[in-house]
């Protein structure tokens, strides 16, 4: 009977209270961290049980000082990156599909024909230095869309193959990036996203016409996974969220006013309206441009404490 | 705290090793580029010295070269962590 019940506790995930009483005993903080997911949340079941073991094997046997989950959250980050994805791909395409049908019905939309592409020319009087043709973008967009989808599989069969969950988690979002950029460039391969056209006012008086602005939507969600990735380099705390998550935030922010600066484009409504939306279209791209830099590259004051740096690290950079 | 910046400094002080954060440091440097020069294509666009099929094929170059080049860092390229990750 002893012996039933201490196999049913074992099955059962109990070993919590020996983590806690190893913990109290002086092992790392971070041994208990980790071993909390494994006890207090329900199997996953889209993961390979083997994988799971093996990952939590190997967060026992490799504690990282600060590196399991964040203070008060219940998810491990890679449960979490996890969840991103899961959201994230799905709401790409609905958002794709939705802003494809809006320009169909806007009629917004015309034909690449190489004789439009000759009869362009930029709206103040320059001639426009084309040096490839409509061809040549269609190749790029075809090069494109095979060499991420290549990308995309075998990132995939890394996330599938590896064990470590940092690994995992950052195979998985290059694996996210690399298809939604397949599908960004397939679509337009495709047909599903052709260049605008202003209503007809940029044919017909200046001749130019303009690629969709929905490259932006793509940005939004790779650019974000693209931080996210450099986000499972570091450690995990409530310090490294609040900087991925502002990161992230300006990052979107500075791709959103792309896409209105390229839609003020898009919207002028004839040629006066045009020399007006070339204005504010400039002031938006100066605006971006700016918080763009501030984003990217700007000085900033980071102070890294010692609940990231572990105990004995105090890192204070200026950048 | 806002830039990528210190989030690729961050990063970097968590990597065991000087190699690993140098190379983390040529991956960012990378991404600096790239990243810039498709706004400067757009001001290039904007101020009539490109015209819209060479803007789109730069960016769908540029965008391919960040993508796969940050790709095959970050997979192929060993990281390690702190903790032996």
């Amino acid at each position: 009977m002893e012996q039933a019940r201490r196999h049913i506790v074992e099955r059962q995930g109990a070993e919590l209270p020996v983590q806690l009483g190893l913990a109290q005993q002086g092992s790392s903080r971070a041994t208990l961290l980790l071993t909390l997911p494994r006890v207090m949340l329900p199997p996953d079941p889209c993961e390979r049980s083997h994988t799971h073991a093996s990952s939590v094997a190997w967060q026992q046997s490799h504690p990282r000082p600060g590196m399991g989950r964040g203070a008060g959250s219940s998810l491990t980050s890679e449960q979490r990156v996890k969840r991103l994805v899961t959201l994230a791909l799905p709401l790409y395409i609905t958002l794709l599909v939705a802003s494809v049908r809006g320009f169909k019905a806007l009629g917004l939309e015309t034909e690449l024909t190489e004789s439009v592409l000759k009869a362009q020319r930029l709206p103040w009087g320059l001639n426009s230095a084309e040096l490839v043709t409509a061809k040549g973008v269609e190749s790029a967009h075809s090069s494109a869309t095979t060499a991420f989808s290549i990308t995309a599989a075998l990132t995939y069969q890394v996330w599938r193959w590896s064990h470590h969950p940092t690994k995992r988690s950052v195979a998985l979002l290059v694996f996210a990036i690399n298809f939604v950029a397949a599908i960004n460039y397939g679509s337009k391969l495709l047909g599903l996203q052709p260049p605008l056209k202003a209503h007809g006012v940029f044919k017909s008086t200046t001749g130019v016409i303009v690629y969709g602005p929905l490259r932006y939507l793509e940005w939004v969600f790779t650019t974000s996974f693209l931080i996210r990735v450099v986000g499972c380099l570091t450690p995990d705390g409530p310090r490294a969220q609040r900087l991925i998550r502002s990161t992230i935030f300006y990052n979107v922010l500075v791709i959103t006013l792309g896409a209105v600066e390229h839609w003020v484009c898009c919207a002028a409504a004839g040629a006066q309206a045009f020399e007006l939306h070339r204005q504010v279209a400039v002031a938006i791209f100066v605006v971006a441009c700016c918080l763009f830099w501030c984003v990217l590259v700007a000085p900033t004051h980071m102070r890294v404490d010692t609940c990231l740096a572990g105990p004995g690290h105090i890192l204070t950079s200026t950048f | 705290m806002k830039g990528q910046a210190a989030l690729y400094k961050l990063a970097g002080e968590t990597l065991s090793t000087p190699t690993d954060a140098e190379g983390l440091g040529a991956l960012y440097q990378s991404t600096l580029v790239t990243w810039l020069l498709f706004p400067a294509f757009r001001a290039a666009c904007l101020a009539g010295l490109v015209g819209p099929c060479t803007q789109e094929t730069a960016y769908v170059l540029l965008d391919l070269g960040s993508k796969m080049g940050f790709s095959v860092f970050t997979l192929v390229g060993s990281f390690t962590l702190s903790g032996g990750a």
